[in-house]
């Protein structure tokens, strides 16, 4: 816990405080002015080589909240995402505008280090992926990578991720069997303990549950809603019941835009835009 | 359910006809792509299975043991007298038995298979005496004869057999005197001597009331022969003497079992070496084996011995007896050992009427037979195909012997072998040359080191190469420069072998040789310098490095790897002064105490590696692109470096792939042939030095099979070889196979 702490050191930026609270726009509705800005999108256009996939977002995420992305296939959710963990960089031809600052730091900026941004920024991804690995060395995996091998550390932040993943009961005996082995719901929250193993600060979770059964899909969604305790948690969901059930504030896209950011509940019982109420009430999608 | 079944068949019916003919149609080009498909594969398992079966056939008579048979026991016909034949001996054919018979002073003939008698050849110059003495050379048609007044006679006795149209034989035999010299004036007792390219080498004991007297009688090239005398003091009865086939080694055998060695050209009075019988156990018969360098020893206890000359210094000429081989025991004392005509093969009989026929190198006993009585004189048919034995009944007995390749067993061919001529026994791989006497060695065992360091240096210098390279290509290259550099490493494999074997040896061999410490410099230098530019390029201001076009980073690592080169040739020179005292390959003398050759294994494993890069490098690629994305994106995702993720995911993962482009390397190195035999020395020798060459198993049977008479031993041990290599790539690659599929199970990708 302790190496951990010292481990994390603050980003290359200087010049910023780390926890700030940012004004909110006057439309925000619902609570949200009251919450602590943690990610904060402006302006933001996207373009794979020539074609346009995000439009002019600009949306403030609230610390240790969940908040969902819904909107119908291909509206640009996941593009969202991975643009908060600059994932897009690895895609050829991406061009990025507009800003995007994480605790008010420009995470764009040539200065940012991009290795120690996506240590601040986990993310799970819609297909489970552990590596070819034992268990115990999944998790290690972020920790490895930074340098510790101190087998005591090791040890025990294996076991206080999956107890946090709420997989210690099931793999305590076998952690030094393959990954590869677990059921799909027990890979996916392998995942998601691989991510919180690192102590990220935000955590972002592309479809995380399309590929399980239902009862594994109630563990994830049980495990998002421990989670949010400590993290910051981005999800994207297909799912409107799976949005209602774990989000707390719901932001719907639609074709590359920003319609609709609000209150969870907001967004479900009342919301302000046509598109919005027809996408929630199965109209298209 | 039902409505479901329905529907399925209202959409059958709907869509009528066509689609069923089509399906008909479809199943039936896919049954029959399906049976050729299994035609194909039963196809290829049965030539790979019909090859093997041809080479093991080829090589099983190598191993089979020896046959005889007995084909008659017969008196000697038209021999008179009370005496045993002087001599007894078969021709060069295999047709016709001869006896000197002392009663009748001539040669008796009989046909070998009918055992009628043919001829009786007199011989004039004995008329007048008594014969006393008499030995047949046992590989050419000589003989020598000593008489009671001490006379040695040296003759020639071509025996020829015709066969006229009816298929009948008719004979020719003659005896042609070379010399009659009269030796001494007491009866001559022994006799024995050799006869090469005309000269003839006799030595002779002559009896007299004072004792036994040792000349020499040696006419060098139908000269009048020279009588000498040879002083020794012989503890008993002398009951042999050796004379070798140069007139200078002089065994003399006493019946106290003493040997005394001769050197004659160096001191006729005294013995160089004495070799004195043990307690209980004395030489009985001694008898060179082919060749006059090693010899037999049966003795009294019916045992029998190979010796072989042994230098003590590395400086020596002359050479003292070593006891080397053992063979099977003789019922009671030895008697007789006759050498075979062509091979270090020999027959030996005892007094217990044992007959033996064996292998000196191969240390075998291959056929005890037994005689009807003791055998007093013996045969060994030129052809080694027959053996005569004469017993003291009087009695002839022929057996047959068939036993082709007796200087192969397990031992010989992948073992240490103490040959003529070696101080010790070593692994030897010598197959041919132009004496009769010379001995092949075939030990595959060389060829199989050779095989093994070529395909080990070869894939020292190729497997780093061309994994870095498949890495580098797979996981940081941009794309458009992968979609060149792929297909052009790949067009590297269609570039003949024997062009790059002929390069290597002709163009780099020379090259290098002077070059040596600078190319071994680039091995550090270039990769330095090329990080060193990496290092630089990473601290160029971000402005700049974005102005270079994406994937042209490539290009500036050319001028690296050319100041790099360049770096190491002005530096190795430097560096030879400095560290190999200005003279590398004198520094390798000195230091590891062997000669630096100009085909190396620098040379090997550069020209072989550029033979299995390309091999190596693309299943490599594949294996490593073929790693799921999502691992890398994974990886990425929490925070690793682009190298961590390639070292710490991707290369475990796809490490099942890499593992078999390195043994599907190492299987082409192993049967590589054009380069090795181009590249190397193809010399045979047992050293994993890097300093000198090799022969390999796959060059040595491309460079031999031409010279190998079919069905010979060496034909048969070139099919060993191939059988050798055959099973070495089957073993690497089911280990392979099943090393990789081990680590399939571990690394498996979802
Ligand atoms: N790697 C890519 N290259 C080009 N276009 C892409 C790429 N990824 C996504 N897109 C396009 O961007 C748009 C948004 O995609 P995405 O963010 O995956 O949508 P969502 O996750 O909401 O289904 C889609 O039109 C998609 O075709
Ligand atoms: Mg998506």
């Amino acid at each position: 816990m302790t190496t951990l702490e010292t481990q994390a050191t603050p980003m290359t930026q200087k010049s910023t405080p780390t926890e700030m609270t940012h004004a909110v726009p006057a439309q925000a509705m619902g609570g949200l002015h009251t919450e602590t800005t943690l990610i904060e999108v402006k302006d933001c256009n996207l373009f794979y080589g020539s074609k346009q996939a995000l439009f002019d977002i600009s949306m403030n995420i609230p610390a240790k909240r969940v908040t969902a992305f819904i909107g119908p296939s291909g509206c640009g959710k996941s593009t969202l995402l991975r643009c908060i963990n600059r994932m897009n960089d690895l895609i050829e031809g991406v061009r990025i505008e507009g800003s995007m600052n994480i605790n008010g730091i420009n995470i764009y900026d040539r200065r940012t280090d991009v290795i120690e941004l996506r240590k601040r920024v986990g993310m799970v991804f819609q297909k489970s992926n552990p590596f070819p690995k034992s268990i115990y060395e999944n998790i290690c995996y972020g920790l490895r990578i930074a340098g510790v091998n101190d087998k005591k550390v090791l040890d025990e932040v294996v076991e206080r991720s999956l107890k946090g993943a709420a997989l210690w009961e099931e793999v305590k005996d076998r952690l030094h069997d393959s990954a590869l082995g677990l059921s799909g719901g027990q890979q996916q929250r392998l995942c998601i303990a691989r991510a919180v193993a690192v102590e990220p600060e935000v955590i972002l979770m592309d479809e995380p549950c399309s590929a399980l059964d239902p009862i594994a899909t109630a563990k994830v969604e049980e495990l998002i809603h421990e989670l949010k305790k400590q993290f910051t948690i981005v999800i994207v969901t297909h799912n409107m019941q799976q949005a209602g059930r774990c989000s707390d504030y719901t932001a719907f896209f639609y074709l590359g835009k920003l319609i609709e950011f609000d209150a969870t509940e907001r967004i479900f019982t009342n919301p302000k835009e046509k598109q919005t109420e027809d996408y929630i009430t199965g109209r298209f999608g | 359910m039902s409505s479901q079944a329905a529907t399925w068949e209202s959409t059958a019916e709907k869509k009528t006809v066509v689609p069923k003919k089509a399906a008909a149609s479809v199943k039936l080009v896919d049954k029959a792509a399906d049976l050729v498909i299994r035609a194909g594969g039963l196809l290829i398992i049965g030539a790979v299975f019909a090859i093997m079966f041809f080479l093991i056939k080829e090589c099983v008579p190598l191993f089979m043991p020896a046959k005889s048979e007995i084909v008659f026991t017969k008196p000697w016909p038209g021999l008179t007298g009370e005496q045993k034949p002087l001599f007894v001996g078969i021709d060069n054919n295999q047709a016709v038995a001869y006896a000197l018979d002392a009663g009748s002073k001539s040669l008796i003939l009989a046909n070998a298979y009918t055992w009628q008698p043919i001829l009786q050849v007199p011989i004039p110059a004995l008329a007048a005496s008594e014969i006393t003495a008499s030995y047949r050379v046992p590989y050419e048609d000589e003989f020598f004869a000593g008489t009671q007044d001490g006379k040695v006679l040296a003759a020639k006795m071509p025996v020829e057999t015709t066969y006229g149209a009816d298929n009948a034989p008719s004979y020719l035999a003659d005896v042609l005197e070379r010399f009659f010299v009269q030796v001494g004036q007491d009866p001559v007792r022994l006799v024995h001597g050799r006869v090469r390219e005309s000269n003839v080498y006799v030595a002779a004991v002559l009896e007299s009331a004072s004792g036994q007297s040792v000349f020499s009688v040696i006419a060098p090239d139908g000269e009048e022969p020279v009588v000498e005398p040879v002083q020794g003091q012989w503890d008993g009865v002398i009951r042999q003497v050796l004379m070798d086939d140069e007139g200078s080694k002089l065994l003399v055998l006493t019946d106290k079992g003493t040997i005394y060695h001769y050197f004659l050209d160096n001191d006729r009075t005294k013995p160089f070496a004495v070799y004195e019988a043990k307690e209980g156990r004395r030489p009985t018969a001694i008898e060179w084996v082919i060749g006059d360098a090693s010899m037999l020893v049966g003795f009294s206890d019916g045992s029998l011995e190979h010796w072989l000359q042994v230098r003590k210094k590395s400086t020596d000429v002359m050479r003292a007896y070593v006891k080397s081989y053992d063979f099977d025991s003789l019922k009671g004392a030895v008697t007789a050992i006759v050498p075979s005509s062509h091979t270090r093969g020999f027959v030996a009989a005892s007094d217990g009427g044992s007959v033996h026929v064996g292998f000196t190198t191969s240390e075998r006993t291959l056929l005890k037979l037994q005689a009807p009585a003791p055998v007093e004189a013996l045969v060994y048919g030129a052809k080694n195909t027959a053996v005569l034995a004469y017993d003291k009944n009087k009695n002839a007995t022929i057996w047959t012997v068939e036993n082709p390749h007796p200087e192969t067993t397990f031992k010989t061919l992948f073992s240490k072998v103490w040959y003529e001529g070696f101080d010790q026994p070593e692994f030897a791989w010598q197959s041919s040359s132009g004496s009769d006497s010379f001995e092949a060695k075939y030990s595959l065992t060389p060829l199989i080191v050779g095989t093994v360091k070529g395909a080990f240096y070869g894939l020292l210098f190729a497997v780093p190469m061309a994994i870095f390279a498949a890495l580098y290509t797979s996981q940081f290259m941009h794309w458009k420069n992968r979609a060149i550099v792929k297909p052009t490493v790949e067009i590297m494999a269609a570039c003949p072998s024997v062009v790059v074997g002929f390069l290597a040896g002709l163009w780099l061999a020379p090259l290098l040789e002077s070059v040596t410490v600078s190319v071994l410099l680039m091995v550090f230098v270039i990769p330095t310098v090329v990080l060193a530019l990496f290092m630089c390029w990473s601290r160029v201001p971000q402005y700049y490095r974005d102005k270079v076009p994406h994937g042209m980073e490539l290009v500036i690592l050319v001028p690296a790897v050319i100041v790099g080169f360049m770096i190491s040739n002005a530096l190795g020179p430097v560096v030879e002064d400095i560290f190999f005292q200005a003279n590398f390959k004198q520094w390798v003398f000195n230091v590891f105490g062997e000669q630096m050759e100009q085909r190396n294994c620098i040379v090997i494993g550069l020209a072989m590696g550029f033979a299995v890069i390309p091999i190596i490098f693309t299943i490599s690629e594949d294996a490593l692109t073929n790693v799921p994305r999502h691992f890398v994106s994974g990886s990425l995702a929490l925070g690793a470096s682009r190298w961590q993720t390639a070292t710490r995911v991707i290369l475990p993962t796809a490490s099942p792939g890499i593992f078999s482009a390195v043994m599907i390397g190492f299987g082409r190195a192993v049967g590589e042939t054009m380069i090795v035999l181009m590249a190397t020395g193809n010399t045979p020798i047992m050293s994993m030095s890097p300093f000198n060459g090799m022969r390999t198993l796959s060059a040595n049977i491309a460079v031999e099979i031409p010279e190998a008479p079919v069905g010979s031993t060496h034909y048969r041990v070139l099919f060993l070889a191939a059988v050798v290599l055959f099973m070495m790539t089957f073993a690497v690659n089911t280990a392979a196979e099943i090393v990789r599929q081990r680590l399939r199970e571990k690394y498996q990708a979802v």
